[in-house]
């Protein structure tokens, strides 16, 4: 056993006694929990270590290894994702839970608070360090930094992706498990659903952070483009932990725009909402990565922020857009 | 499908044997959890740590070392045409082919602080002395050059035994980094390729770091990731394995869409040009001819002959755009060129700290050509995949500051025996 390890289970433990209090509070029953995170922990592992295995095939003799074999090899954090959204539906489908999004919102704070002690779980491994090399010294303090030594015994400083994501996770989760709190007294107009929002804006804090900080890592995984398009060009440069991210926000975006517009019908606002959504995708992709992968300049992570900002504030203001603006009927179970 | 039942889930977590099962696979799950999953295994271990600034020692009076298992004999002793330096008597040693290159010796490794370059022409003075260096043979290391301080890899970095010499150092362009690396052999057989895992694998890549262990080179390259494209032609321990006749674009097929670098036994570079015809046939006897070992395929051959090749460049007459490099870009650039017989530098433009990389292919190649030492340079694949390590320590800064995983790279070794003293 290892701290790693050891860390990365007490974070799934304290995950799942917080879902187990706020789903019991809220339905009595924690049957569903207990049934999902068996679920979702398994398949996590196997969607990890299949995108691994998919972006760094070379490590593993064949696929089944990288499934089954966990001595060997590493996982990619993007597979926990998939495996939970997979988890909650099969938890659904089996009729163990009357509301999916009533029982990922439950799961909400506790995803983020996972994600807090799987980054906090490298702390120490010599994994912690970012691409980037930070040569001002105002700026070399934990959790900004993280000190190394090169073979040579030269010491450096590198950006500490980990740390400070750990850090902005346990923000986000504060601002999630406040927003679960206020949650429930919030009714959206149909055909919005009145339960699975403080899953989407989990989701949507957590991929607007990886989106950029993918950016500074020094072991991001890469689509393989060369066997789907033979553009040869541009294998390992599209980074998995960039795209899923994207992917989660354009279909939060997308779901909360389809149901403003069903709900209020289209307006200007709609199109502004639209308008903003791409033009942080461009800061993301192109003023931020596809910049930063050229010209390695500062201000392309600026953009980046700048962009993924904008996405959230965006998503933010059409959730509220589908809210009833009307005394909140007594929660029924 | 089951129908949802709030009363019977309503029960406790101790009445429902349904949630007494479930709990205990989760609670199986958590425990087996903590001595499997570990995503961040621990980082390997530093390379051997380079020695301090080696005192650069006057000449021996006799190479002191045997000779290795296949020595090439019969060669005149070489003296230098200073009265002052003893007579040497030069024995060439030669790796066998198919056979790892003797380790290289680690207190011939050095490292000399920007601020003490003058050291550097002790060094330069030693390798003639040696007699792998011929006096007033003209090399591109130069004291005096702009070099980069602002790093924290600024030292020179260097290696000289009696059949290699070997110097790394960075300086600036217009305020970006150029990172050199000046390299002598004494026989061809020390310049190699080595091709990671299976030729035929597309997908069997490796870090340079990782795959040069075993190799005992003193300094390693990325090229041109051979295997992940389909273009140009490959050619390893003398046998071709990529030779594709298939039209790419116009007149261009998919071998001769690209300038081909090819090495000689003897350490030479020839080139086959784009458009150049050759069936596979002619191009097996072309090999067998020349005495072809390993070959490199990225380009463009930016200079040859002592001239600067055109063609490759808007503008130019019978301008062809090249298919690889992004040639009109600003970018990152790196490359590989001769300067006399078995005497090499390879150069490499990555982004850095104090400036991103901004060169056009004209602009490195007229940057190369107006060093005026160059007899030929070859354009290698420049930004995130061109990598310099010498002595196991990642000389230059890579793009985007992480190494890419690549199938093939160039390396040099010494082919002093192990245990001779240098």
């Amino acid at each position: 056993m290892t701290r790693t390890s050891f860390l990365i289970m007490l974070g799934t433990l304290l995950s799942f006694l917080l879902t187990a209090i706020l789903y019991k509070k809220r339905t009595g029953s924690i049957t569903a929990v207990l049934a999902f995170y068996p679920m979702a922990f398994i398949l996590s592992v196997l969607f990890c270590r299949f995108l691994h295995w998919y972006s760094a095939g070379q490590l593993y003799r064949s696929l089944f290894q990288a499934l089954f074999n966990l001595k060997m090899g590493t996982y990619s954090g993007a597979g926990i994702v998939i495996g939970t959204c997979l988890a909650g539906w099969i938890t659904a489908k089996l009729g163990l839970c009357r509301s999916r999004g009533k029982l990922m919102d439950c799961f909400a704070p506790g995803f983020l608070l996972l994600f807090l002690f799987i980054r906090l779980s490298a702390w120490g491994t010599g994994r912690c360090q970012g691409g980037k090399n930070i040569t001002a010294k105002l700026l070399h303090f934990f959790p900004i930094c993280v000190k190394g030594t090169d073979a040579a015994g030269n010491t450096y400083w590198r950006f500490a992706t980990f740390a400070f994501e750990a850090v902005l996770l346990l923000i986000a989760f504060v601002f999630v498990l406040k927003f679960y709190a206020e949650a429930g007294t919030r009714r959206m107009k149909k055909p919005a659903g009145r339960f699975g929002n403080v899953w989407k804006w989990a989701l949507t804090l957590f991929s607007a952070m990886d989106i950029v900080l993918d950016s500074t890592r020094i072991d991001s995984l890469h689509f393989t483009f060369r066997k789907i398009l033979t553009l040869n060009r541009f294998s390992s440069f599209v980074s998995i932990g960039q795209v899923i991210p994207a992917v989660v926000l354009l279909c939060v975006f997308v779901y909360y725009l389809k149901n403003s517009v069903k709900a209020r019908g289209f307006r200007s606002g709609h199109a502004l909402a639209l308008a903003a959504f791409v033009l942080g995708l461009v800061l993301i992709g192109y003023f931020g990565e596809y910049k930063w992968q050229r010209l390695g300049k500062y201000w392309s992570y600026l953009s980046m922020a700048a962009g993924s900002g904008l996405i959230v504030y965006t998503v933010r203001q059409l959730m509220e857009s589908c809210v009833k603006r009307t005394r909140p009927k007594p929660e029924e179970e | 499908m089951k129908k949802y039942d709030a009363k019977q889930q309503k029960t406790s977590v101790s009445g429902n044997p349904l949630n007494l099962i479930l709990g205990g696979v989760f609670a199986l799950l958590l425990i087996w959890g903590l001595f499997r999953i570990n995503p961040y295994p621990a980082a390997t271990p530093a390379a051997t740590p380079i020695p301090a600034a080696v005192q650069v020692q006057p000449a021996p009076t006799a190479p002191s070392a045997a000779p290795a298992e296949e020595t090439v004999t019969g060669e005149a002793p070489e003296t230098t045409e200073e009265p002052a330096v003893p007579a040497v008597e030069k024995a060439v040693y030669r790796i066998p082919e198919g056979q790892t290159a003797p380790a290289p010796n680690p207190a011939a490794f050095g490292c000399v602080p920007v601020e003490s370059a003058a050291q550097m022409e002790e060094v330069y003075q030693k390798a003639v002395e040696l007699g792998l260096l011929e006096a007033g043979e003209a090399v591109a290391f130069r004291s005096d050059a702009d070099f980069n301080r602002g790093s924290y890899y600024q030292d020179i970095m260097y290696y000289l035994d009696e059949t290699l010499l070997v110097v790394c150092w960075k300086e600036l362009v217009g305020g970006a980094t150029l990172t050199m690396c000046e390299i002598k052999i004494g026989d061809g057989s020390q310049m190699r390729m080595n091709i990671w895992g299976d030729i035929n694998n597309e997908n069997d890549n490796n870090y340079l770091s990782q795959a040069i262990a075993g190799l005992n080179c003193v300094v390693a390259m990325n090229t041109d990731k051979c295997k992940a494209r389909g273009d140009g032609i490959l050619i390893c321990d003398r046998q071709i394995y990529k030779y594709n006749e298939n039209p790419y674009a116009g007149n261009l097929k998919r071998y001769n869409c690209l300038d081909n670098c090819l090495v000689t036994g003897d350490g030479d570079f020839l080139f086959t040009y784009r458009l150049e015809e050759r069936t596979l046939e002619e191009m097996q006897q072309f090999v067998a001819d020349n005495n072809v070992i390993f070959s490199m395929s990225f380009g463009p051959c930016l200079i040859d002959e002592g001239q600067m090749r055109t063609g490759y460049f808007p503008g130019d007459e019978n301008y062809i755009e090249y298919a690889f490099g992004e040639n009109e870009k600003p970018y990152s650039r790196a490359g590989i060129g001769q300067l006399g017989t078995r005497h090499y530098v390879y150069c490499s433009l990555n982004h850095s700290d104090e400036m991103a990389a901004n060169w056009t292919m004209r602009d490195f190649a007229e940057n190369m050509y107006a060093r005026g030492y160059f007899r030929n340079f070859y354009a290698l694949d420049g930004g995130q995949t061109a990598e310099l390590i010498i002595n196991d320590t990642i000389y230059n800064h890579i793009d985007f500051g992480a190494e890419r995983l690549t199938s093939n790279w160039l390396y040099f070794c010494s082919a002093l025996p192990e245990g001779a003293a240098s």
